[in-house]
Parts: C-alpha cells; sequence; structure tokens
C-alpha cells in the first residue's frame, strides 16, 4: 500500500496556480525526496499533505486516509518538521515536547529518549529563545519523532545548519529509513537527496517534471564524465587553443592546475588525452558521475 | 482522563509556563491589580450631570416643584417618608435623599459608596437651596454618608470591568496571535489536537487568568467579608463576564493575520466598548449606548452586589444579558475559527 497518494493534486491562490495537476506516490520504507527551485509548489504540496491546507482539486490519501484540516485520524502517524523553526521560544526544549507530547498522547520518558539521542539533554531545560538554529532544528526533529511516526515530512530539515547538526540529522533520517520508516523530505540541497534519497521528484511552475531513483535520473538526465587534471607546459595561450580543441565540457582552474573535463560518450577519449599531454603535464584523471545538479540543470533547462 | 481533556489540559498548563515569562501579560495583570489597591482611595475627578434623587417635605412647601422645574438635570421622586427615602439611597436607586424639615432646614442624605455623585451632588444641592431661599445660607445643613461603603470598594466594579476586558481583548487576543505568527499554530494543526480543543484550552487559559487576578483584586480590598448573597452573586457574574471577554480576545486573535494586527484590532475595540459603560450615567445618550456593551451590564452588576449589597436576585438581569453576550460571542468565534483553518493556506 502507498503511504502517499497523491493524484491530480491541484492548489490555486486565486489565479496563481502553486500546485498543477501533480500525481504521485511514496511506497512504505522510502525516502522520498521533493526538489525544486523557490516557488515552484514544494511547500503548498507538504502543506496539503499534512492537512494544512485544503487541495483545490484531485486528492492527497496518506496512509489510506484523504487529507483534509478536519481530518485527525491518521495525525498521530505522521511527525512534521516545518521550515520555519515553528517553537514555543518562552519554553524550555524539555516543556515544548512535554507539551506535544501530551497532544499526541505520548508517555513523558520518550521526551527524555529524543532529547538524549540528539544530544540536547543538557540544553533540555534551557528555554529556546537561546538556543542556535542547529539545536532548535533538532528540536523539531525530536518533536516530530515524538510518537514514533510512520511517516517523517521534513521541509529543508538541514537549511542552514553547521555540520554536525547537518550529519546528525542525516543520520537520523538514515535510521528511520532503516527502520522502514517513510520519509518525504524537500531539500536545496541536491548532495544531501542523492545522498539519502531511494525515489526523487523535481517539481517547477507546480508541475513534476521528473520523477525516479536518482541513478536512473542521473543516466536519464545527466552526464559521466572523465576529469583531468594538469598543469600546462607551454604558454598560456597555446595551451588553452589545445585544451578548446579537445570540446571538454567545463574547464576550471584552481592554482597553476586546470582541470578539464570529457564527457565519458565522446568520441577519441583517448586521441583527446593524448592531445591534453602535448600541452601540458598530467597531474591524474579520474572518471566522475553525473549528479543530481546535473540533472536539476538539466530537467529545468 | 478522555483524550480530549487531557489535550484541552495541555493548553492550558502550557499557556500558564509562557504566561510566566509574558512580560506584556504581567503588566496587564500586575497593574490593575496594584491600581485598585493603591488608587482606590483618590477621589475620581469626573463631575456627573444626571441625579437622581428622593425629596420628603415634613412641612407643606414648594421645594419638591422648585426643584423639578429649577434643576433640568435633577430627576425627582417625591417619598411619602423619610424611611422610604434613605432606603432608596441605600438601594442605589438615587443618588441622594433630601428631607425638607423646615422651610429653611434640610437633612441630605448621600449615597457614600458613589463618592463621584456625593461630591457634586452636596455642591449642587447647596447651590439649589441658596437659590430656593433667595438669600445667602442661613439654613442648617446636614449631609449624612449612608451605608458603610468605603471608597476603595467603591471603586472596584470600576478595576474589575477594566481588568476582565483588559485581560480578555487586550492579552488572550495577543496570544492566540502569537501562535500565527510563530506558525506554532501550525505545528498545533498537523497534531491530534481538534479544532475546539484549542479554543477551549486558549479559553480557559484566559478565564482562570482573569479570575485569579479579580480573586486577588477582591482579596486585596476585602470583599470576602460580603454577605453570601453577594459573594454568590460575584461568583456567578465574574465568570461569565471573564467568558464573554475571553471569547472576544479569541474571536479578534482568530480573526487577526499577526499580533500586531491583533493589538490594533484590541485597541480599537477595547476603550470604546470600555468607556461608555464606565460613563453611562452622566447623560441620557451615553446610557443608550451603553446597553449596547457588555461591559456595562457587567459594570451595573458588579455595583449592585459591591456596593448595595445586591445579591443574585437582584443582578439577574444583568447576567442573563453576559450570558447571552458569552454564549453568542462563543458561537462567533467556533464558527470564525472553523472557517479560518477552513481557508488556512
Amino acid at each position: 500500500m502507498a503511504v502517499i497518494d497523491v493524484r491530480k493534486l491541484t492548489k490555486r491562490f486565486g489565479q496563481f496556480t502553486a500546485v498543477d495537476g501533480i500525481s504521485f506516490s511514496v511506497s512504505a520504507g522510502e525516502v522520498f525526496g521533493f526538489l525544486g527551485p523557490n516557488g515552484a509548489g514544494k511547500t503548498s504540496t507538504i502543506r496539503i499533505l499534512t492537512g494544512l491546507s485544503r487541495a483545490t482539486e484531485g486528492s492527497c490519501h496518506v496512509l489510506g486516509e484523504q487529507m483534509t484540516p478536519e481530518n485527525k485520524k491518521v495525525r498521530r502517524k505522521i511527525g512534521v518538521v516545518f521550515e520555519e523553526a515553528n517553537l514555543y521560544t518562552r519554553l524550555s526544549g524539555r516543556q515544548n515536547l512535554e507539551f506535544f507530547a501530551a497532544l499526541y498522547g505520548v508517555k513523558k520518558h520518550r521526551v527524555s529518549e529524543l532529547l538524549e539521542e540528539f544530544q540536547l539533554a543538557e540544553a533540555g531545560s534551557k528555554l529556546v529563545a537561546n538556543y542556535s538554529k542547529g539545536m532548535k532544528q533538532r528540536l523539531l526533529i525530536c518533536r516530530a519523532l515524538l510518537a514514533d511516526p510512520d511517516l517523517l515530512v521534513l521541509d529543508e530539515p538541514t537549511s542552514g545548519l553547521d555540520l554536525a547538526s547537518v550529519e546528525l540529522i542525516r543520520g537520523q533520517i538514515r535510521s528511520c529509513a532503516q527502520l522502514g520508516k517513510t520519509v518525504f523530505m524537500s531539500t536545496h540541497s541536491l548532495e544531501e537527496a542523492d545522498e539519502l534519497c531511494s525515489r526523487v521528484a523535481f517539481i517547477n511552475h507546480g508541475k513534476i517534471i521528473a520523477e525516479g531513483d536518482p541513478a536512473s535520473l542521473k543516466l536519464r538526465f545527466g552526464q559521466d564524465y572523465l576529469k583531468v587534471d594538469l598543469i600546462p607546459s607551454v604558454p598560456l595561450e597555446e595551451f588553452r587553443q589545445v585544451v578548446d580543441s579537445v570540446q571538454p565540457i567545463k574547464t576550471e582552474q584552481e592554482g597553476r592546475v586546470f582541470s578539464v573535463l570529457l564527457g565519458l560518450s565522446s568520441n577519441e577519449l583517448g586521441g583527446k588525452i593524448d592531445q591534453l599531454r602535448t600541452a601540458g603535464r598530467i597531474l591524474r584523471i579520474h572518471s566522475q558521475e553525473a549528479s543530481l545538479r546535473e540533472v536539476f540543470k538539466s530537467v529545468l533547462g | 482522563m478522555g483524550e480530549k481533556s487531557r489535550r484541552i489540559l495541555a493548553f492550558l498548563r502550557k499557556d500558564l509556563s509562557e504566561s510566566i515569562r509574558n512580560r506584556t501579560l504581567f503588566i496587564a495583570v500586575v497593574l490593575p491589580v496594584m491600581a485598585s489597591f493603591l488608587f482606590g482611595v483618590l477621589d475620581n475627578a469626573q463631575a456627573p450631570k444626571e441625579f437622581y434623587v428622593a425629596i420628603y417635605e415634613e412641612a407643606a412647601s414648594d421645594f419638591t416643584q422648585f426643584v423639578t422645574y429649577t434643576a433640568l438635570n435633577f430627576t425627582v421622586e417625591s417619598v411619602p417618608n423619610p424611611e422610604q427615602g434613605k432606603a432608596l439611597v441605600e438601594s442605589g436607586s438615587v443618588h441622594g435623599f433630601i428631607q425638607v424639615l423646615r422651610e429653611d432646614e434640610f437633612t441630605v442624605f448621600l449615597d457614600s459608596g458613589r463618592p463621584v455623585y456625593f461630591f457634586a451632588l452636596s455642591e449642587h444641592i447647596e447651590q439649589l437651596i441658596e437659590l430656593y431661599l433667595g438669600v445667602q445660607p442661613r439654613y442648617d445643613l446636614e449631609i449624612v454618608a449612608v451605608g458603610e461603603t468605603d471608597v476603595s470598594r467603591s471603586l472596584l466594579p470600576v478595576w474589575i470591568t477594566v481588568t476582565l476586558s483588559m485581560i480578555g481583548v487586550m492579552v488572550v487576543s495577543g496570544m492566540f496571535a502569537e501562535e500565527k505568527d510563530t506558525r506554532t499554530i501550525e505545528a498545533i494543526g498537523v497534531s491530534p489536537a481538534g479544532y475546539g480543543e484549542l479554543l477551549l484550552g486558549k479559553g480557559l487559559f484566559g478565564i482562570l487568568l482573569s479570575l485569579g487576578t479579580v480573586g486577588l483584586m477582591l482579596l486585596l480590598n476585602r470583599v470576602f467579608a460580603l454577605e453570601w448573597e453577594g459573594l454568590l452573586a460575584l461568583a456567578a457574574l465574574i465568570p461569565v463576564g471573564a467568558a464573554c471577554f475571553t471569547a472576544i480576545g479569541l474571536l479578534i486573535g482568530v480573526l487577526s493575520s499577526g499580533q500586531s494586527a491583533a493589538r490594533s484590532v484590541a485597541t480599537v475595540i477595547y476603550f470604546p466598548m470600555l468607556f461608555p459603560a464606565l460613563i453611562a450615567e452622566l447623560s441620557s445618550f451615553t446610557r443608550m449606548l451603553a446597553v449596547f456593551f457588555p461591559t456595562f451590564h457587567l459594570f451595573s452588576g458588579l455595583e449592585a452586589v459591591l456596593l448595595h449589597g445586591g445579591g443574585l436576585g437582584v443582578i439577574w438581569s444583568e447576567l442573563l444579558i453576559m450570558l447571552a453576550f458569552s454564549l453568542t460571542l462563543w458561537g462567533a468565534t467556533l464558527l470564525a475559527y472553523r472557517k479560518m483553518v477552513d481557508s488556512y493556506d
């Protein structure tokens, strides 16, 4: 059974269509990445998915229930992390969690467990107003995990965080997936989606423009390439002429070292490397697979 | 305990914990309590213009006729004996009673529970008698304070009305709208908590805060020494008043986009709602205007109980009107909240 089943979902705000008839489904245990630029329709979809907002047209079923603002049946099984740190700043971290624990009907010892797990045990008695951004984000994830939900919905979970917090949160997302929980996440970080998601969908102007597992999307929209790092051994003018003649995908320079990216599918790859060797001393050659960033650029034109 | 009750109590506990660190709320609670205590003895310089007086003439005279035609701001009632005149003052039905003993000897009984009227009326009556006699005063005039009301208690109806309406309209509206500003309302929205639970939890907090503050005010002013009829009347009237103003606050919070909008709307509503009630007796126009506001009915009920020792039998009409206001406003709040959730984007 699909944990999330969205059919022809549309959300309009007056004349503006934020979500334009999208359909997708997410199966149990999947980490589904919902990717797209700002204003693409990600947050509007998440709001309908979590029952905060009503769809203009189409249907949105979560765990078998039609999501509407009135339907509270499956709310206990859904954990949500919002993009904004919507916490009570005049309460401590523990008080915040205890309040939501009461709303979800969760025992208090779960609060202590989560504070411990997310390295907030010591800060738990401090006011949230004094928390750093990373601490607030970890507390938001604690809140979402309070009722041990079947589905975790994350809106930009690591946006603007320090590396340690990012790693901690990504680790938790992986653990959730390992425990068979379903994760639906929107993120701007394509590296994060590449690392965590078993399936992704790209949304732009309210429409899904590509969907699939990262590997197949890379195969379809990306290009694997060979990266040749070299130091010019001829005058720079002449070196540039040689580099241009091998028709690289891209050229980068860092100090004296130039990196020339050649498409793996291009003809006469060996010949091109030989040609580069005439103009410079090759330091290393390595192949690199296409990234979701390239897929993103490709599908968004 | 059922799940719903547990969630309502969770809202209540959360709001109470937050309120300890909420400076606005602290000011709204402490200020009126301290003011009622410290400024209770101060005179109110506002001079009323409409007076209700009873007159009894011991000897045949035309004093009643003179007052009726000369003092247009006096509503005069002739009484058949002095006891009835004093009883009218004691019950708060009239502001004063003039007993004409002889052509140049008068006794004036004034309501000590209304210091504003006490001083203004004594001056007016003095001038009237001078005019009536057409001479410089040679008469014997004695002013007797009726009732044992101290001045601080006489101002309590004002302070209680101000406090209940301020906590309800200004504080509760702000606290609800703050949930929108901080988007914590969305975290509640995705939780299993339903409509009514959030509203009831917030409403209960507003009512309890109002009751706690007014209770403290009554305690500081030693009002718990009232007769049990009076205490019973207060126990009925104050919670209904608290519920009514809390509903207004919630309604403002639900309809506002955020805290600053709620504060503006609350201020615009609060002062016009409060003043006609407090100055209702200044003129027939202010009285006519005041009856449309719950503040007036609460104030009248409180005056009847705190100043004139009235019980439930005296304030039943005020209580019913307040109850009607409360039910209507709570109904409107629930509808507005449903509409807000329905169109929340």
